[in-house]
């Protein structure tokens, strides 16, 4: 351990034993990765209904068959792709939240994406960000902090707000080489120009993440690889990197893309769903060696689940409601929510059962300590997953 | 003295209306990558009704030499024979990536070629606008020469006709094999493009139901392409004949019937004339004058010429409000940036490289939404790195050995100096001839379309630190 590490941990115990009440008081030290998985993942070949039927029947040729499945419980087991994560089941700190979605489904990607971003109920247009409202209470405006949320993957939609601090980047340690080397001079803001106004307001952001991160940046190797985002594991990676260096920034957004299987779904969604569990698992191990997983929970979530039939080209279309997953060591493991029916179906696409909004409140108030009432229709009740 | 007021007002006139240089600068930059001083003293006598006219109706799609592969079939025929298992794997792996990945950075720097050497740069900024628009891209399309047909559909109907451009891209190979129309067959409707065209291509979200959708999918079944040939294809036999409902009509409607159907939609020219509104104009569309144009439009019978006129003639095209409000896209930056420099880019990959870096990888747009633009184009990363490369531009650092050196992409040009000897023109000698105080007036306003305010000492640095400054400025960023 370095000597700056070993001094802010003697002093951190020093402060934790004068004040036990620190980790009562809402967000500084936790964090909560989010994971969009961009395309709208299957949730039936995600977490399978072994025991229906109706599932085989309407998937002849996509669904997984049942002995293949890792069975959890409830008839309901996770697709084989995603075996790296059953050691977290086991512990009881993944947890699958199912039936989720809102009422009035839409279909089309980014409008979807938009809705789930946002916090709305389908009809509303809104524009900012779910968590931009909490943003500022989480790291505490006075604080030394470089950004109030990291953006790994390029879409910082669910933090976008007028006066938020978010800032998008690659490779961290190259951030702050090239951030250094910027040619910054003076220049006199056009405040009727909003494209303007974004340059020097990104411009700004810049200069301040770069010079905290200077001081903190835990870099222990050099990731290759070049933006525009990085692979997944990469950005997970990099999250890691983020965390252990204790910059304290609660919200960071990795993403991962190609979930929108309308022909041959099978072998994609597999690989993809490896890619996602192998790049958790590293993240978790990653956290642990760090003493630092018991400050992360993971969420992941889709702008929509698919059709239950599968189409004419052994893939499904967009559909409605989808299953998400909740990770971390406060995390009560189990199955929340109810699986939605196969037969009754609102036009081939499932009937969602669970406000998706009850996903953000869960984590909002059990997490971070903050009510859910500044959430769009909020405040809405727990899950009761983290515990 | 009446001879003379006389003289005074024939002069008057034509000096009232010429063009300005910020406003030579501001029509420059939005219909194509680049303002040079040269350029501007060109075109400084034209008016602006003049010059847009010159811009739009002298447009040639001269068609440079295509690739070379550009005709060959699409199915490689490896030989395999005598190979084992493992080695065929290993032949495919090849193929796929030395020669088609090979033929795709190829195909991304025959484009850029293209965009630096043509006369004519409205075309490929229609091209790419048509490119963004109708979106298909690699890995999911295989094959180059299918990236490479659709971008000739593209450049073909850059300045043509909306009509023909939708006929052509429901039966472009390209478009098909990415939104899987090739697997549309009856009974068994594949909707993924049907849904995004009428979501992204045609008439914009909330103006069809889901059923819209899937009576269209109904339509395009049975159209594919010769996966040999890589030319349309349609399958009788594949293709669903019966009744359909679609947007309120009922028939046997085929692909082209939903093309006439949605062009005979109102709502198409809006959302059309609405695009071109923010890649053109400024970022918010009035909606009435929207209205206006789109009724035009669609009595044109979607003609693009007299659109993309009526938008560059719109008082709110003009207005001083709205300069530098747009964002310029890294390929219009990169472009124009080595064009303005007078760069000669020996190596077209490199900048393609760059392209992707800053987030527009040419035929690989992120998804079916293309490249949302403006502020999506600068976060605090993409910000870092354009500087970088203009400042890297402007150095003469090879791009592509990433260290600085004097030959490469730089070029050494030899010129003669007034004293009539050789020297070699490097960024030591960009501008030479500006380097007075009216002369650096006009590069700073050229770069930045903003004329210096008092504080501004421009003869303070050398012409070098100058240009770099400038660059460096954000103002640059825009147009």
């Amino acid at each position: 351990m370095d000597r700056r590490r070993f001094i802010n941990s003697c002093l951190a115990s020093v402060v934790s034993v004068g004040a036990s009440q620190l980790y009562a008081q809402p967000a500084k030290e936790k964090i909560l990765l989010l994971i969009e998985l961009k395309g709208g993942n299957d949730g039936l070949n995600t977490l399978i209904p072994y025991e229906d039927d109706t599932y085989y029947e309407l998937r002849p040729t996509l669904a997984v068959k049942k002995d293949k499945v890792l069975k959890l419980s409830d008839g309901l087991g996770l697709n084989p792709a995603m075996e790296a994560l059953m050691p977290a089941w086991q512990k009881g700190e993944l947890a699958m939240v199912l039936g989720l979605g809102y009422a009035h489904p839409n279909r089309s990607h980014f409008r979807s994406a938009d809705i789930w971003h946002s916090g709305s109920d389908g009809k509303e247009v809104l524009v900012d960000g779910w968590l931009s409202s909490y943003l500022q209470q989480l790291t505490d405006a006075a604080s030394h902090i470089p950004a109030e949320a990291f953006i790994l993957d390029g879409r910082p939609f669910p933090c976008q707000g007028k006066n938020n601090r978010v800032v998008t980047l690659g490779r961290p340690k190259r951030f702050v080489k090239q951030a250094e080397r910027m040619m910054i001079q003076d220049v006199v803001g056009h405040p009727d120009n909003p494209a303007f106004s974004h340059l020097l307001r990104v411009r700004d952001n810049i200069r301040s993440a770069a010079r905290i991160m200077k001081q903190d940046l835990y870099d222990p190797q050099n990731i290759r690889a070049d933006f525009h985002c990085g692979t997944f594991g990469e950005q997970v990676t990099r999250a890691s990197q983020l965390i252990i260096s204790g910059m304290g920034v609660p919200i960071i957004k990795v993403a991962l893309h190609g979930f929108d299987t309308h022909a041959s779904q099978y072998g994609t969604q597999q690989r993809l769903l490896t890619e996602l569990a192998t790049g958790i698992t590293d993240f978790r191990v990653r956290l642990q060696k760090a003493g630092l997983w018991n400050r992360v929970i993971i969420m992941t979530y889709s702008e929509f689940g698919r059709r239950v039939a599968e189409n004419g080209s052994k893939g499904t279309d967009h559909g409605t409601a989808n299953v998400q997953m909740v990770i971390g060591s406060s995390v009560k493991g189990g199955l929340y929510g109810q699986q939605p029916s196969l037969i009754d179906l609102d036009d081939g696409d499932l009937k969602y059962n669970m406000d998706y909004r009850r996903l953000y409140a869960t984590i909002l108030e059990d997490w971070f300590g903050l009510s859910s009432g500044k959430l769009p229709g909020g405040p809405y009740k727990s899950l009761g997953f983290i515990g | 003295m009446n001879i003379l007021i006389l003289l005074v007002l024939c002069i008057l006139p034509a000096q009232l209306f010429a063009i300005s240089l910020e406003e030579t600068r501001h029509l420059a930059l939005r219909t194509g990558f680049l303002v040079s001083v040269e350029r501007f003293e060109k075109w400084s006598d034209l008016t602006r009704h003049e010059l847009i006219n010159k811009i739009i109706e002298q447009a040639n799609s001269n068609l440079p030499l295509s690739p070379e592969w550009a005709g060959y079939p699409l199915n490689k025929v490896l030989q395999m024979q005598g190979l084992t298992e493992r080695e065929k794997v290993s032949l495919f792996r090849y193929y796929n990536r030395e020669i088609e990945g090979g033929r795709r950075t190829q195909l991304r720097a025959w484009w850029v070629n293209q965009m630096i050497a043509t006369d004519s740069p409205v075309v490929e900024r229609m091209t790419l606008f048509w490119h963004g628009h109708f979106t298909s891209g690699f890995p999911k399309v295989k094959h180059a020469q299918l990236m490479y047909q659709q971008n000739q559909l593209f450049r073909d109907q850059a300045l043509g006709n909306f009509r023909n451009l939708l006929y052509g891209v429901t039966r472009d190979p390209a478009m098909m094999s990415y939104l899987d129309n090739n697997k549309n067959i009856k009974g068994k409707p594949n909707e993924n493009f049907s849904r995004e065209l009428l979501e992204l291509y045609a008439l914009g979200e909330g103006n069809y139901s889901e059923s819209d959708v899937k009576e269209a999918a109904r339509a395009f079944t049975g159209w594919s392409y010769d996966p040999t040939t890589g030319k349309f294809l349609f399958n009788s036999n594949r293709h669903d004949g019966g009744e359909k409902k679609f947007m309120g009509k009922s028939g046997p409607f085929n692909g082209d019937d939903i093309v006439d159907i949605l062009l005979g939609n109102p709502r198409t020219a809006e959302f059309i004339v609405e695009k071109l509104w923010r890649e053109f104009v400024s970022p918010q569309p009035d909606p009435e004058v929207v209205a206006k144009l789109a009724i035009k439009f669609r009595e044109s019978d979607y003609e693009i010429k007299p659109l993309l006129k009526n938008l560059l003639l719109l008082p709110e095209f003009w207005s001083k409000a709205n300069r530098n409000s747009l964002v310029k896209s890294p390929v219009e930056l990169l472009i124009g940036t080595a064009q303005l420099l007078k760069i000669e880019v020996e190596d077209a990959e490199v900048l393609a490289k760059e392209s992707r870096v800053l987030g527009q990888n040419l035929f690989q747009p992120p998804d079916v939404k293309g490249w949302p633009g403006y502020f999506a184009w600068i976060n605090e990363d993409s910000m870092i790195k354009r500087q970088q490369v203009l400042l890297r531009l402007h150095a003469g650092y090879n791009l592509k050995k990433k260290k600085k050196e004097v030959k490469g992409c730089v070029p050494l040009k030899i010129e003669e100096t007034e004293a009539g000897q050789e020297q070699l023109k490097s960024p030591e000698n960009l501008f030479s001839n500006q380097d007075n105080l009216k002369g650096r007036r006009l590069l700073y306003t050229l770069f930045l379309g903003i004329t210096p305010d008092k504080t501004v000492d421009l003869m303070a640095e050398t012409m070098p630190n100058f240009v770099r400054m400038l660059l460096a400025h954000p103002a640059y960023q825009l147009k």
